[in-house]
């Protein structure tokens, strides 16, 4: 296993360095987070409007974004699950690799079900033998931003990213209203569509 | 009845699906509804039988088969915020596994999808797995305030289009009741 090299040490990967490398590999990407802490880490690091967060719905990062795919073929999504969650809907799987969306699914796994207080998950299962049972075309499993930053997989793709539980507070709870979530998400997909509509559009 | 007037054994039953699912689901297809998501109920087989035919490119209906209900709201949940008009079809047993996603998701973002619910345990004559929440599904449609009408086979449009309404106008998600009686 890969570690990154720490002047104290080897020490895991952690979540919100996860993420960072997630957000500047693909700026162009929409984004669909899982509930709990993961939406609330995403929402502290960007400002940005690729970003759409789940506050409930355990289990439906992956449906909504595999919904916006089909809605909108041109664009490039990146479903944000966590073990928990993805594990509390395994049957996503083979419904997202039926319609072979051009979507990364992430599994960004701690190990726990950190945001109810860190009680144990089901353990034993391979999330990347999971998504290839299942149909995906590929699927990986990282521990370092080094194998993060470099790795490309063909869509549609599972990423199992293995991270530390987090030592220090979670980020705060959203601010932002739902509504206005939802209002940003679809005014980001809006903008995004392809350059021939927006043409035809002008004239 | 004279074996030279009745029909020969060997023929081929041509299976005329019912007029009003056609009739709905082109009503909602002008609507402007495309994607149409779900899992299978018997009372919805001619639904899911004009889905399956359908092209399902263009501005034709494309089908999107779901593996579990829930999922299949996430699904339209995901297509409504990218503007279009998703509806989700259903067997009333499917229910109970959404109403995580419709109370935490589509009511708090106001994300909305038309239902299509078939109505098993409408009567007592139904099997012994739908007679607990068949009688009740209504009331567990009211408690969250989710508007709901019963099909009218004999006016498939009209139902469509008051279905269409309540969405509009109330908690964004709305619900029509199929309970095969046609």
């Amino acid at each position: 296993m890969l570690l990154i090299p720490a002047s104290d040490g080897w020490r895991m990967m952690q979540t919100a360095e996860a993420l960072k490398v997630i957000l500047d590999r693909f700026p162009n990407s929409m984004m669909v987070s899982t509930c709990g802490y993961l939406s609330r880490d995403l929402a502290a690091l960007t400002k940005e409007k690729n970003c759409f967060y789940l506050l409930g719905a355990m289990g439906m990062a992956a449906p909504v974004a595999l919904g916006m795919a089909i809605a909108c073929p041109a664009l490039h999504f990146v479903a944000i699950d966590g073990d928990g969650s993805l594990l509390m809907n395994l049957s996503c799987l083979p419904m997202v690799a039926a319609q072979s969306p051009n979507m990364l699914h992430v599994v960004l796994d701690n190990g726990v079900h950190e945001s109810t207080g860190g009680q144990r998950r089901v353990t034993g299962s391979s999330f990347t033998s999971l998504a290839q049972a299942a149909g995906y075309r590929s699927a990986a499993r990282v521990d370092s931003t080094a194998a993060l930053e470099r790795l490309a997989l063909e869509p549609p793709a599972l990423l199992h990213i293995v991270v530390e539980p987090r030592s220090g507070k979670p980020a705060p709870r959203i601010a932002t209203p739902p509504a206005e979530l939802a209002a940003n998400a679809t005014e980001f997909l809006r903008r995004s569509e392809s350059p021939r509509t927006q043409d035809q559009e002008a004239t | 009845m004279s074996s030279l007037t009745s029909e020969p054994r060997s023929a081929v039953i041509e299976h005329r699906p019912n007029r009003t699912a056609q009739r709905v689901l082109d009503r909602l297809h002008a609507n402007g509804s495309r994607f149409f998501t779900g899992v299978p109920c018997s009372l919805l087989s001619d639904y899911f039988d004009i889905l399956e035919k359908s092209q399902g490119t263009g501005d034709a209906m494309c089908y999107i088969p779901a593996t579990r209900e829930d999922s299949a709201v996430g699904v339209a949940s995901g297509l409504a915020l990218a503007g279009e008009r998703p509806v989700v079809l259903m067997q009333n047993s499917g229910l109970g596994y959404c109403l995580n996603v419709i109370t935490s998701l589509n009511l708090v973002y106001a994300l909305p999808v038309l239902f299509i619910i078939g109505w098993r345990g409408h009567t007592p004559a139904d099997a012994p797995e739908h007679q607990i929440i068949g009688p009740r599904l209504t009331r567990l449609l009211d408690t969250f305030d989710l508007p709901w009408i019963t099909l009218q086979p004999g006016s498939p449009e009209q139902s469509v289009d008051d279905c269409l309404e309540r969405q509009g106008n109330s908690r964004c998600c709305s619900f029509l009741l199929v309970t095969g009686g046609e």
